[in-house]
């Protein structure tokens, strides 16, 4: 960068003298005041990646207060602690409950915007494809975390859930071990999920989300194609320092409200102790989030000629799932118009599909 | 005592009726003495200033308070009585009785501040700035006198005092609480005209002006955000030791695994209104130019939540009376529920057709004495049901914990005889699904 330090730069007038004889700061904030968000009638979308962010932040820390009550090896009993002798544990637990599940939501909710306003092209390409690799990780998070209760419910969903990777042809079965640590759920498959969740899963969503936000910063907010074809005077931009971070500051406050309303109003329940040995209860179910992958399952045959019918749904998701994650490459700069409108309604058609779905799955 | 009728809400129950309305009613009626207020102030600087600009913005301003209150205002006033008539007749009946000459004085400046607020708003430039400013003063005068009046019957019911034993109309109404009530009241009345006038102020066209009257908006929020814990403070230690008591386990168990609703509650009214306050700080005290109308409607909103959920533990508080340690909420005075067995429910209330229960009417009977006695807090199925806090009781039990209701220190004593006990019990028994017991077994 040409540019030298200077002491005095007015930018950073608000610093200490302290810091800014050692620290070049004034750039950071020089960056900042040119950035800007464009102002139009879709701008409210903007929000969702901030506010998914803020609920990941949420996470962690009501994630770090659990970790020093939780422990493994007795798990149910020391989330029951947390509930009812811990100060603040059951406000805690629910916190984090419901704000992981909101955080799956606004993630779908977040990539659906940017979707439909086609900001995964050009030159943003890698923006989306780190942006899908958070919401799958976001799912394992919602995966791994579900079994650490140890209650009835989350036993036996997380069995059927480990049990649907087994079908994988030739690692299926030693991925399923691997989760599991062994051919049944115990306490060993406690502590794996354990170190996952609070280990791998962080360290890996830190650096891809660190990338997402880097990617964000040095290209800018994407402009709809209607913003854009507009003439230059009729385009209104805001400053995103302060005006839009002090907006993304208001609806954190008011996400947090919200958040603050569910973990008080309907505190997050914790089950009987998981007994591998009792009969699986009626009707498990997976977190909502795999309701509908779950519902579809179900819907194919036992057997589709020479393979299973769970094989064949799962490769269809595989498939989905990676023509979903290619679509910056398929909806390209230049691609025909065809493919452009055949992206759409392929989210159209993704969205109605899993919104149908997991109502169904939910009242079946 | 129990001579009325009742009012059938089924599902949503009789309180949810009287606790929508009344939620409404309070924000608004407290945002109409408010609002007066900050006419009377922002009109006096404006005219001191000869600043133009502003005065317009308050004549269409007083416009719209004068539509909210005197409409909305005033027929969600009138939904109150309708509903707490219905709900708890006897209740209302003592109300009436003891206050009858103030709740005369409250229907004349009820009026009077419509009349004025009219007025006031009819007259802008029409009349002399001067008179108009008067104007302003007196509907404020008068719109704090109705808070001056209601405040003595509402707090009333919680903290009656000496009237107790005296008796004596000024002791109910100068109650313990009255004082630090007004006081806690009126700096809410200055936070919810901020409020308003933030989402008012929001929708100003000209840039200039939208600004600065945000950041002035903004300024009467604050005076309250630092004194209302202290005036909330004076408040409690005037209400009575056992409800005192009560509050305070709620606040300390706050930590603890508590989850009682008034713990709840008080938890969600701190984290609402300090939101509140920062995001009315942040946005249009610190940074009006950007503040959006939004965001203005998203804190009044928690503004209503924090109003209905400070409503509902003032509510909760004087459980299980109307009046506190005076009437109990199924209608039955406390010094007649000293000997609650010896009363008859058939006998007394003319309302059920029964006059005797016979193996047959039971059942029926009972869904009566359910109806006179629990329905102004219980629904069978809905809320508060009997399926959700009895569930997996048999008759039996049922029974003999009706007789002992008063233990929960939430619940009045049940007003009726032996017989009268056993039809309820058959009669929650049925709802609840429980086993048939002896009675109804030699009656199918």
């Amino acid at each position: 960068m040409s540019h030298t330090h200077d002491p005095n730069d007015p930018n950073t007038a608000f610093l200490p003298e302290a810091v800014r004889r050692r620290y070049d700061l004034g750039w950071i904030i020089e960056f900042f005041k040119h950035k800007q968000v464009p102002v139009h009638r879709h701008s409210v979308w903007y929000y969702t990646g901030g506010i998914a962010l803020f609920l990941f932040i949420v996470q962690i820390v009501t994630g770090v207060l659990l970790m020093v009550h939780y422990n493994p090896g007795q798990a149910h009993a020391s989330v029951q602690a947390i509930m009812s002798q811990v100060d603040f544990g059951w406000l805690i637990r629910s916190t984090h409950s419901w704000s992981a599940n909101l955080m799956v939501l606004v993630a779908f909710i977040h990539m659906f915007s940017c979707f439909f306003m086609k900001s995964y092209k050009y030159p943003r390409e890698m923006t989306w494809i780190t942006g899908f690799v958070l919401l799958a990780l976001c799912m394992a998070f919602g995966f791994s975390g579900y079994l650490l209760p140890w209650d009835q419910l989350a036993f036996f969903a997380t069995q059927i859930g480990v049990k649907s990777s087994e079908v994988m042809p030739v690692f299926g079965g030693f991925m399923a071990d691997m989760m599991r640590g062994g051919k049944e759920l115990g306490v060993q498959t406690i502590e794996r999920f354990y170190a996952l969740h609070v280990w791998v899963l962080p360290l890996m969503f830190f650096g891809v989300l660190g990338l997402h936000v880097f990617f964000i910063q040095i290209q800018g907010l994407h402009e709809p194609d209607f913003f854009e074809k507009q003439p230059p005077e009729k385009k209104r931009y805001m400053r995103f320092f302060p005006d839009f971070a002090i907006k993304d500051v208001y609806v954190w406050l008011l996400v947090m409200n919200f958040l603050g309303l569910l973990a008080v109003m309907f505190p997050w329940e914790l089950g009987e102790e998981a007994d591998p040995l009792a009969p699986a209860p009626a009707d498990i179910k997976p977190e909502w989030y795999f309701l509908a992958m779950f519902q579809l399952l179900k819907l194919f045959p036992a057997e589709v000629g020479p393979v299973t019918g769970e094989l064949l749904g799962m490769s269809l998701f595989g498939l989905v799932g990676l023509l979903w994650a290619l679509v910056p490459f398929i909806d390209s700069e230049h691609a025909p118009a065809w493919r452009s409108r055949g992206a759409f309604y392929f989210g159209i058609a993704l969205l109605a599909g899993m919104i149908v779905f997991t109502i169904w799955g939910y009242y079946s | 005592m129990l001579e009325f009728p009742v009012w059938n809400v089924r599902a949503a129950g009789g309180g949810w009726v009287i606790g929508v309305i009344a939620i409404f009613h309070v924000f608004v009626a407290q945002f109409a003495i408010g609002s007066g207020l900050y006419l009377a102030i922002t009109e006096t600087l404006a005219v001191r200033r000869n600043d133009q600009p502003v005065l317009a913005f308050l004549r269409s301003y007083s416009n719209f308070i004068m539509l909210l209150t005197t409409v909305f205002g005033a027929l969600s006033g009138v939904g109150i009585w309708f509903a707490i008539g219905n709900v708890n007749p006897t209740g209302v009946s003592a109300l009436i009785h003891n206050f009858m000459f103030f709740w005369a004085i409250e229907w004349v400046v009820f009026l009077v501040e419509i009349s004025i607020a009219f007025f006031y708003y009819y007259s802008w430039g029409k009349v002399s700035q001067r008179f108009h400013l008067q104007l302003a003063w007196l509907y404020y005068g008068i719109a704090f006198l109705s808070l001056v009046v209601i405040n003595g019957i509402l707090t009333f019911m919680l903290t009656p005092g000496d009237w107790i034993h005296t008796r004596n109309i000024w002791d109910a109404f100068f109650n313990p609480s009255y004082v630090p009530s007004v006081i806690v009241r009126t700096a809410i009345t200055c936070s919810l005209a901020g409020l308003f006038s933030i989402v008012v102020c929001a929708r100003i066209k000209e840039e200039g002006l939208r600004v600065r009257m945000l950041h002035y908006s903004a300024k009467w929020l604050m005076p309250s955000f630092f004194l209302l814990p202290v005036f909330l403070y004076w408040y409690f230690t005037t209400l009575p030791p056992a409800v005192a008591t009560l509050v305070q386990n709620g606040i300390a168990n706050i930590g603890a695994g508590n989850l009682s609703v008034l713990t709840r509650l008080l938890l969600l009214i701190m984290l609402l209104s300090v939101t509140i306050y920062v995001v009315s700080l942040l946005g249009p005290f610190f940074n009006p130019r950007s503040f959006s109308f939004g965001f203005g409607l998203a804190i009044l909103a928690l503004g209503l939540v924090v109003t209905g959920a400070t409503e509902s533990v003032r509510e909760m508080l004087r459980k299980p009376y109307v009046i506190y340690d005076y009437l109990y909420v199924n209608g039955a005075l406390k010094t007649v529920a000293a000997d609650s067995s010896r009363y008859g429910i058939l006998r007394q209330n003319k309302w059920i057709p029964e006059r005797s229960i016979t193996d047959e009417n039971r059942l029926v009977v009972g869904e009566q004495i359910f109806r006179v006695q629990c329905l102004s807090c219980h629904t069978p199925t809905g809320y508060r049901s009997m399926t959700d806090l009895a569930q997996g009781w048999d008759r039996e039990f049922i029974y003999n914990r009706i007789a002992s209701l008063q233990a929960t220190n939430l619940m009045p004593p049940f007003m009726g005889d032996d017989d009268e006990r056993r039809a309820l019990a058959e009669y929650i028994g049925d709802v609840v699904g429980a086993p048939p017991s002896s009675l109804t077994a030699a009656n199918q």
